[in-house]
């Protein structure tokens, strides 16, 4: 069905996003990269000249990995056994600047302080336009995908257009794409859109395990819909609940995850992206993960940093710590890219910009972390106070590692030859 | 309210998953096998028998960085592929031709040459693809030169124009990017990774702009 032989898919995919905002905002965003999942399939992305494949490959250096390689994953060790502890300590910090310091401030502003921090810490917000917001977000969320898959018909593409169509077969699937889009647009039998947005997704495993994973995201409404009830066009859905909002979170975050290291692996097809737009280079997340590494190898050390930046968002995402800060970073940063960097062909990513705004306005954000928060809150009250600093602390490190060095050690015995 | 059971939801899946696979396996005969390696794939308008055979064999001997060329069989007879829609094109002979050392004669493939040896021998190709190569650019030196900025964007804007009001009629599927090199004169393609491009749509591209083609060439060594 798809024109394009396995090797072309799986190389395509191996072989693709201002003003002011508040300082949280601007210091997140400088701890995202500014690049999104997967724009190098819609874009351009020769490479110019060769990457150093020795830098993603066992060498001199700790365990075999390139020093730089070494650095930068440490730094996002860093970052992550931070934001874990902070996460941890949000409650004190939380309960000290309320009533220490925005007291004093009066009822206005304090009403604001505390919902922008129930806003950065996942706590439900309790606010007239955030609950407007959150209804037209599902709204876009669960309707977005309809349009994607009426622009992949017309272009003639399955689902997104890096998978144009063999024209055999390009007219019974496009009509089967417009009939879905018609099924998703009128909200009609949402678990058989789910369930054959799954079956799709399934599908394109018949061109290569990266396709699949690259495709990831288009999962996420399909867990929503395989849970709504077959009644749904009789009904105005404008809330996603717990358990629909923690597969969705966990869905886009692994996708995310996944997406991070195949860039470490398929480290090419990104580097040619950023060849044919050089400022896709310039962006503060890599820039802080890149801090100190050798200037000879920027774009090996960029291809990693980037990588790494999406491993980190992505874990984020998956275990619900910050999420909304995360989301909505990224949602500006796919914004940003599809307006500004790349243009209309990036069209499509309305849909994870609808699923990340989901996301972050959503009332019902939980995390997995809660177990371990509750073991940590027991040893507090019971006055075990150093244990809770070690509980908190041990966690946090040995989660940062396992979430950083195992994989990354495993990337450099990987043989890149058949790619 | 009913909501689905997850036998229902595990049922519909695997009925899509099938029904795309079937589909797949239907209508596009086609496998996903590996491509050949850098083999250049010629449709002629042109009845099989052993003095044609010779004759081309004849022609491409001229042409010194190809192997010699092998006669595809099983093509379907003339009747069979008037009756049958879709199969027209499998009714034309196919004649596969490698690369002689691809590593030391890429540089020296140029399919204008290749369709000037089949002109000169009383052969026209119909379509002639390209395929083999994960990642190159093709080259299509522009006569008359095209070097001034605004011959370079006009040429830039309709290539295209061309390949966007084409694509819904099956040309350019394989098309990813393109620019025209100004300072040597030369409309530069992008196909897809590992696309099998069919040179014939290219050369008819640059026709269609305005120019005729002094050569086309591929080049491997890096994108740009």
């Amino acid at each position: 069905m798809v024109l394009v032989r396995r090797g072309n898919v799986a190389a395509e995919w191996r072989a693709r996003r201002a003003g002011t905002l508040a300082p949280t905002l601007l210091l997140a965003s400088s701890l995202v990269s500014s690049s999104a999942e997967a724009h190098e399939r819609f874009v351009k992305h020769r490479l110019k000249t060769p990457l150093h494949d020795e830098f993603f490959l066992q060498g001199p250096g700790l365990m075999g990995i390139h020093p730089d390689l070494l650095r930068i994953a440490t730094t996002v060790f860093t970052i992550l056994v931070a934001l874990m502890l902070l996460w941890y300590l949000r409650e004190p910090i939380g309960e000290t600047v309320e009533r220490r310091i925005v007291r004093r401030l009066g009822g206005g502003a304090q009403q604001i302080v505390h919902q922008l921090a129930g806003f950065l810490t996942d706590k439900p917000v309790r606010a007239r336009w955030f609950q407007v917001l959150r209804e037209w977000c599902v709204i876009l969320f669960l309707r977005s995908p309809g349009l994607v898959l009426m622009y992949s018909a017309t272009n003639d593409s399955l689902v997104m257009p890096s998978y144009p169509l063999d024209p055999a077969s390009a007219e019974i699937f496009k009509f089967i794409q417009v009939g879905l889009a018609i099924l998703i647009l009128t909200q009609t039998a949402l678990p058989l859109c789910g369930a054959m947005i799954i079956g799709t997704w399934i599908y394109l495993f018949r061109w290569g395990w990266m396709v699949a994973i690259d495709a990831m995201p288009v999962l996420t409404v399909a867990v929503v819909y395989v849970t709504s009830p077959w009644q749904s066009h009789k009904l105005a859905i404008i809330d996603i609940n717990e358990k629909q909002m923690r597969w969705l979170r966990l869905t886009l975050g692994v996708g995310f995850w996944a997406l991070g290291w195949l860039k470490l692996y398929n480290h090419d097809l990104i580097a040619g992206v950023a060849d044919s737009f050089p400022n896709i280079m310039n962006d503060p997340m890599v820039r802080l993960l890149k801090m100190g590494t050798s200037p000879g190898w920027p774009r090996e050390t960029w291809v990693a940093a980037f990588g790494l930046a999406e491993v980190m968002t992505g874990f984020f995402v998956v275990v619900g710590i910050f999420s909304r800060v995360w989301t909505l970073i990224m949602a500006f940063v796919f914004t940003k890219l599809m307006l500004v960097d790349f243009g209309w062909h990036e069209i499509p990513h309305i849909y994870p910009i609808a699923a990340l705004l989901a996301v972050m306005s959503s009332n019902k954000l939980t995390s997995e972390f809660e177990r371990i928060e509750r073991i940590e809150e027991r040893l507090g009250r019971s006055g075990k106070s150093l244990k809770q600093a070690l509980t908190i602390l041990g966690a946090s490190v040995i989660v940062a590692f396992l979430v950083v060095f195992p994989m990354l050690y495993a990337t450099t015995f990987l043989d890149r030859s058949k790619l | 309210m009913t909501f689905a059971s997850v036998r229902q939801i595990v049922i519909l899946i695997l009925l899509t998953a099938g029904l795309l696979f079937a589909i797949d396996r239907k209508m596009n005969p086609r496998p996903a096998e590996p491509v050949p390696r850098s083999t250049i794939r010629l449709w002629l308008d042109h009845p099989s028998c052993s003095g044609c055979l010779t004759g081309l064999e004849e022609a491409l001997s001229d042409v010194p960085w190809l192997e010699a060329p092998k006669v595809l069989e099983k093509v379907p007879p003339l009747e069979q592929a008037r009756q049958t829609a879709g199969v027209v094109n499998e009714h034309r002979q196919q004649v596969v031709v490698a690369i002689r050392d691809p590593e030391k004669n890429l540089k020296r493939v140029d399919f204008v040459a290749l369709l000037a040896a089949l002109h000169k021998a009383g052969f026209s190709a119909a379509q002639m693809e390209f395929s083999g190569l994960p990642h190159y650019r093709l080259e299509a030196e522009l006569a008359p030169t095209c070097s001034s900025p605004a011959c370079v964007e006009s040429t830039y804007k309709a290539m295209g124009e061309l390949v966007l009001a084409t694509k819904p009629k099956g040309w350019f599927r394989w098309f990813d990017s393109h620019r025209v090199d100004g300072v040597n004169g030369a409309l530069v393609i992008y196909p897809r990774m590992n696309a099998t491009v069919d040179v014939t749509e290219v050369l008819a591209a640059v026709n269609t702009l305005g120019f005729e083609a002094a050569s086309l060439t591929v080049h491997a060594d890096g994108a740009n």
